[in-house]
């Protein structure tokens, strides 16, 4: 073994008196390789890692509707709890598994139907009953690390009482131009079933969706570039197509297409300023384009600061994120509508929202705990271009508050 | 297809001309400077904006889906 | 904020919560050693520095010129007798002396020892032409038969792996302290150092490059979370007669010392490479700083005119950010 490590070497060498001209170059490689083959010297650098369990509980409520703008039912809408358990470890040398569970339990209105009567001031009418719902979703994925790049095949399930969903993802990533450059392509499927709840009782879209399916593929590709050392550019595209059962069971008039394929492009950018206090700030946008004329454009930022007060280390960060769409091609508030499909579905309206946010951890030896906040707002003339005349009373406003503990062991 | 073409080029072109040891690479391996920071937030702040809003995507492909949607 | 400049700690706050941090100061190596390490477990932290000083050590012991049963010593002592089979890391390092031998077109020559019995800078004298040829003879790394396992030594030669194992041992004791389970620390075996990562709170360390006129001065600090970075300086070692500077590091071709650069830092992956490197550009002289361009080097230089030169990156003012 050993002798053929010298035979190497000589044969380098050999090679190089016949390539003078690519000699230059190739003298610090050849010295680090020679380095390296001494037995007991430095290996390739791997930064141990530790497992984690990661518990995170939020709580998100929905401000309830203005009184004046609905027209039956309650004006209290969802409140969610959601209990996040994570569980990360590395497995053997090269491998890592990923495990998380996310329990929800959800009580409070839904908007059933808004009608606009012709005045310009549609009316929201609410469930009655407040609806109790729980949600739990779980998920595994396991990466395997090489060289190069990483494999990654992922599983995950949801369920409800009135939904259920399957999803199996992979995706890759490979290290190239010495390690400047990531590529990363994704896909992943979808299978989910619908069982609304008192179908019999309420027939309608909920009949309608008994039994029925959905199904979803998605595609994303997309580079990660280091700039310079302080700066790393991620640029992206992805596709997903959904087919099957895409109208909502509960809403009393929702008849949408049977299929949806969506395109969006995206770029994350990170940049680490020395000269500003260390500041990282983080800039995302993405531009979103579907089959029911659906556009939106999306752009968020933060802004992330390493503090230390009195021998207590803290990270803190102030976020800010704006988005505005334009309504899909058959989105109506008419009382009859006679198109071969409508919805008055806010999330397909033109609105513009923002939202604002800071998050706080706190880092301990084996620990950190974390803390966010951010409340979220919208309206329909906020958006940059394709507003709609009329604004759709049920737009949501809501708060998260969330605290989180990570353990590293 | 014209775009994402172009967009590769680009970032190839760049990276032609950028050279960062892996000495110099302290910065970029902070943890505030990765795509999530806080990933248990990232997923669930994804989640609701999938819930309650008419786009979604952009990320890795798109997981499952659920009632809310 | 922790200023390291070679050889020099200033600790103007190391705590970080939950963290131990320890400063661990010995001698080795022919000067002042130190390590600078975190480590959530203070208890793990005692013993990882035990077995990286303890690897320093043995590596010093393995290899000293002075110690009469180092494996050095033995090869030494068999000059013009027998061929000697040497152990497996033993073999890594003439292996790598070889190729930077011929990678320097014979300056880097572990065989130039014999030198420093004529050039004796206690003494401070200049040794006369006639004995500098005298001793030239048994000056060359070509001389010595070395088939990969088994080395032989023409008589009255000898080897010497000074500008080669302070850096070796560098590397080592970063792969034992990491082994250990330590992930923040910086490694300073007189001057050579190597860094295992930033500090807890992800700073950098700061590393000075010294001022070769003025060597308790820093001229560049770099920022440094991972590498090695290994200087080469006319100040180390040197005497001065008849306003002349003589230096330590001999030109193993001309018998004589350089005088063009004063000093020389590299930076690279592994402290040994950027020992020798910097070793290597030295003898290059006036050609050091083309040279080191070519080979694609990160360096500072600096001439003894006051002239600096270097890589991309690094500047002769302020903070570099490394």
């Amino acid at each position: 073994m050993v002798v053929k490590q010298q035979e190497a070497v000589v044969a380098v060498i050999n090679s190089n008196k016949l390539n003078a001209s690519g000699r230059k170059k190739s003298t610090l490689s050849m010295l680090s390789a020679s380095a390296l083959a001494i037995p007991g010297a430095v290996e390739a650098a791997t930064v141990p890692e530790k497992e984690t369990v990661s518990v995170r509980y939020t709580q998100y409520q929905e401000a309830p509707l203005e009184t004046g703008s609905v027209s039956s039912g309650n004006t209290g809408r969802f409140g969610i709890n959601v209990l996040q358990v994570g569980y990360f470890t590395p497995y053997k040398e090269d491998y890592s598994i990923d495990t998380n569970v996310t329990y929800e339990t959800l009580s409070g209105a839904s908007p059933y139907a808004t009608i606009d009567e012709g005045d310009g001031d549609p009316k929201v009418y609410m469930s009655g009953a407040s609806i109790e719902e729980k949600r739990i979703d779980a998920s595994v994925s396991g990466t395997r690390y090489f060289k190069e790049g990483t494999l990654n095949s992922s599983f995950a399930i949801s369920k409800e009482k009135d939904y259920q969903s399957v999803a199996i993802g992979a995706a890759g990533s490979l290290e190239i131009f010495d390690k400047h450059t990531t590529l990363l392509a994704s896909v992943s499927t979808s299978f989910d079933s619908l069982s609304p709840t008192d179908a019999e009782l309420f027939g309608g879209g909920r009949i309608e969706a008994k039994g029925k399916s959905k199904r979803s593929l998605s595609f994303y590709e997309g580079v990660t570039q280091v700039i310079s050392r302080n700066q790393t550019l991620q640029v992206g595209v992805g596709y997903t197509r959904m087919k099957g059962h895409l109208s909502d069971p509960y809403r009393s008039k929702d008849q949408r297409p049977s299929s949806r394929e969506q395109h969006t492009l995206s770029a994350q950018y990170r940049h680490h300023f020395t000269e500003y206090h260390n500041i990282s700030w983080h800039l995302d946008y993405r531009f979103y384009q579907d089959e029911w004329g659906v556009i939106a454009n999306t752009i968020g930022t933060s802004a992330w600061k390493d503090l230390s007060v009195m021998g207590l280390n803290f990270t803190i960060a102030p976020n800010l994120r704006y988005h505005w769409q334009h309504s899909a091609d058959f989105y109506t508030l008419e009382a009859a509508p006679e198109s071969e499909y409508y919805s008055d579905d806010f999330r397909l309206s033109a609105y513009g929202a923002i939202s604002a946010g800071v998050d706080a951890q706190f880092h301990a030896k084996d620990f950190s705990v974390t803390f966010g906040l951010s409340n979220y707002w919208s309206n329909s003339s906020w958006g940059l271009t394709g507003r709609d005349s009329v604004e759709h009373p049920a737009l949501l406003n809501f708060t998260t508050f969330s605290i989180g503990v990570d353990y590293h062991f | 297809m014209k775009t994402v073409l172009t967009l590769l080029t680009l970032v190839f072109a760049l990276s032609a001309c950028t050279t960062v040891k892996p000495w110099e690479k302290g910065n970029l391996a902070k943890n505030n400077m990765q795509g999530s920071p806080i990933s248990q937030k990232t997923m669930l702040d994804n989640h609701i904006y999938f819930s309650k809003e008419g786009a979604s995507g952009g990320g890795q492909a798109a997981g499952g889906g659920c009632g809310c949607n | 904020m922790l200023i390291i400049t070679f050889n020099r700690l200033e600790s103007l706050s190391g705590q970080i919560a939950g963290y131990t941090q320890l400063s661990h100061a010995f001698k080795a190596m022919g000067g002042p050693c130190s390590f600078h390490l975190y480590h959530d477990d203070p208890q793990a932290l005692h013993l990882a520095i035990q077995l990286a000083e303890q690897e320093v050590l043995r590596l010093e012991k393995k290899y000293s010129r002075f110690l009469e049963n180092s494996v050095i010593s033995k090869i030494n002592q068999s000059a013009g007798q027998h061929s000697m089979t040497v152990d497996a890391e033993t073999q890594g390092l003439l292996n790598y002396s070889a190729l930077c031998f011929e990678q320097s077109d014979g300056l880097f020559d572990i065989t130039s020892g014999v030198l420093n019995k004529i050039w004796d800078f206690k003494a401070g004298k200049v040794p006369t032409q006639k004995s500098i040829n005298a001793c030239l003879k048994y000056v060359g790394f070509e001389k010595i038969q070395w088939d990969g396992e088994s080395i032989f030594l023409p008589k009255g030669m000898q080897i010497d792996f000074g500008g080669v194992v302070k850096e070796f041992a560098a590397d080592c004791a970063l792969k034992v302290l990491k082994n250990a389970g330590v992930c923040s620390g910086l490694i300073d075996l007189a001057g050579d150092m190597t860094v295992l990562g930033s500090r807890p709170d992800s700073s950098p360390w700061l590393v000075g490059i010294r001022n070769p006129n003025q060597p308790d001065k820093a001229i560049v600090t770099l920022q440094m979370s991972a590498g090695a970075i290994a200087t080469s300086g006319y100040y180390e070692r040197y005497f001065i007669a008849d306003g002349k500077r003589y230096c330590h590091i001999i030109n193993p071709k001309t018998g004589w010392p350089v005088a063009h650069c004063a000093t020389i830092s590299i930076i690279s992956d592994q402290c040994l490479v950027s020992g020798s490197v910097a070793t290597i550009a030295m003898l290059k002289e006036g050609e050091a700083a083309e040279w080191l361009r070519d080979i694609e080097a990160n360096f500072y230089m600096q001439d003894r005119y006051g002239s600096y030169y270097s890589s991309h990156g690094l500047s002769a003012t302020g903070v570099a950010g490394l």
